[in-house]
């Protein structure tokens, strides 16, 4: 069995962002199951890190949060995706995949391509 | 008008500190859903109420480390901080009466202090006097009083006797009261000699200024000399104003004013300095 990795920082915060675009308003443990699933069960979210990060998307106003029924018809706080979230997803997506492929190109790259 | 995002969190977060008890509530709630809701899942996972509820905490993992995390976002620690030590030193003052007589006393103290001598190396060495080489003027006293007169007989010994300065003007504060015609009023005038302004060095800004040649003893003629600001309050620096005469303690005189804008009391001499107070 493969041993699970810590999410690296600051990639939490986008895998947020992500979900909620996908799925639409989340709450708390919706977003962390998601998380969860989506990462294959190898990303170990110590799934309490996860409301810290929350609130500080909300504090930077990418996303917002209202109370609203959980399945089992509790109270809970749900999440969505605000406009400024939806423009910082974007860019932040380009900018993951442009570094992405650079470490690609370098990792493809051999000795002989560079001399 | 895209505020900063640092600047959007530091008003969620002093918003934070204001309904922090709120906040606390909203958390602690959503901590609890979590977990009901993972345990209703591990439940229909198949484990035992009490299996499923542990698993789930396991999963959450430290609840008071990460509220801990969550409370430093939310608001402003380092202000709380300041806040409630502010606080506490207030208290211990109020416990301790004497020790704050003393330290706020010292404080007085030391602050009166270099107030003083703030104020007198303001005057002396920031804002100097506005006379070309200010620094070599010296007032001189008799004996250690620093606020001693020379009688008006001393001075002439002193000046005709001078070897040590290129010149000596002598001068005396005086109340009196002047009048334009319309509006008498007092005001503090300087008597000074026939030299004073040609010993500090001074050019009139309009008109002249009387000179030790203007002497001739006891009554000479009169002549008043006055400051800047004196001027351009009364005459509000109209040209004309030069050949207005005004009444000075019965004595009718032309006028000129001298450029003094620190000082606003207007400039007075009688020639010579006959009611020199001894």
């Amino acid at each position: 069995m493969k041993q699970k990795t810590d999410v690296p920082q600051g990639t939490l915060a986008l895998m947020v962002l992500k979900t909620l675009d996908v799925l639409g308003p989340l709450h708390g443990y919706g977003i962390a199951r998601r998380i969860e699933q989506i990462s294959g069960d190898l990303l170990a979210v110590n799934q309490g890190t996860l409301y810290p990060v929350l609130l500080k998307l909300e504090q930077e106003g990418v996303i917002a949060s209202e109370w609203g029924a959980s399945e089992n018809n509790r109270r809970a706080r749900f999440y969505r995706l605000t406009r400024e979230g939806r423009k910082q997803l974007q860019v932040e997506t380009q900018d993951w995949q442009q570094t992405a492929a650079m470490i690609e190109r370098f990792f493809a790259a051999k000795a002989e391509d560079l001399s | 008008m895209k505020s900063p995002k640092w600047l959007k969190r530091f008003f969620a977060r002093l918003f934070g500190y204001a309904t922090s008890r709120a906040q606390e509530q909203r958390l602690q709630e959503e901590i609890a859903e979590h977990i009901a809701l993972q345990t209703a899942d591990n439940i229909s996972a198949g484990l035992s109420a009490a299996e499923a509820r542990r698993q789930a905490n396991l999963k959450f993992g430290a609840v008071e480390a990460m509220k801990e995390d969550y409370r430093s976002q939310r608001s402003l620690q380092p202000f709380e901080n300041l806040l409630r030590d502010l606080r506490f030193a207030l208290r211990m003052l109020r416990k301790s009466p004497g020790f704050t007589i003393v330290a706020v006393a010292t404080l007085a103290m030391a602050i009166g202090a270099n107030a003083v001598v703030f104020s007198v190396l303001n005057a002396l060495i920031l804002h100097p006097l506005h006379i070309p080489q200010a620094e070599t003027f010296y007032g001189i006293q008799h004996g250690n009083d620093a606020l001693s007169y020379q009688s008006y007989p001393d001075y002439l010994d002193l000046r005709d006797r001078n070897r040590t300065f290129d010149d000596i003007a002598a001068y005396d504060a005086a109340l009196v009261g002047l009048d334009t015609g319309e509006n008498p009023s007092r005001a503090w005038i300087f008597l000074a000699s026939g030299n004073y302004f040609d010993v500090l060095r001074l050019q009139p800004f309009l008109g002249r200024f009387f000179h030790a040649s203007d002497e001739h003893g006891p009554n000479s003629a009169p002549y008043i000399v006055l400051s800047y600001a004196y001027w351009r309050i009364i005459f509000k620096a109209i040209e004309a104003s030069s050949a207005a005469s005004f009444r000075s303690t019965n004595i009718p005189s032309p006028s000129s004013a001298s450029r003094h804008p620190a000082s606003t009391a207007p400039w007075y001499s009688s020639i010579p300095v006959s009611s020199c107070p001894s």
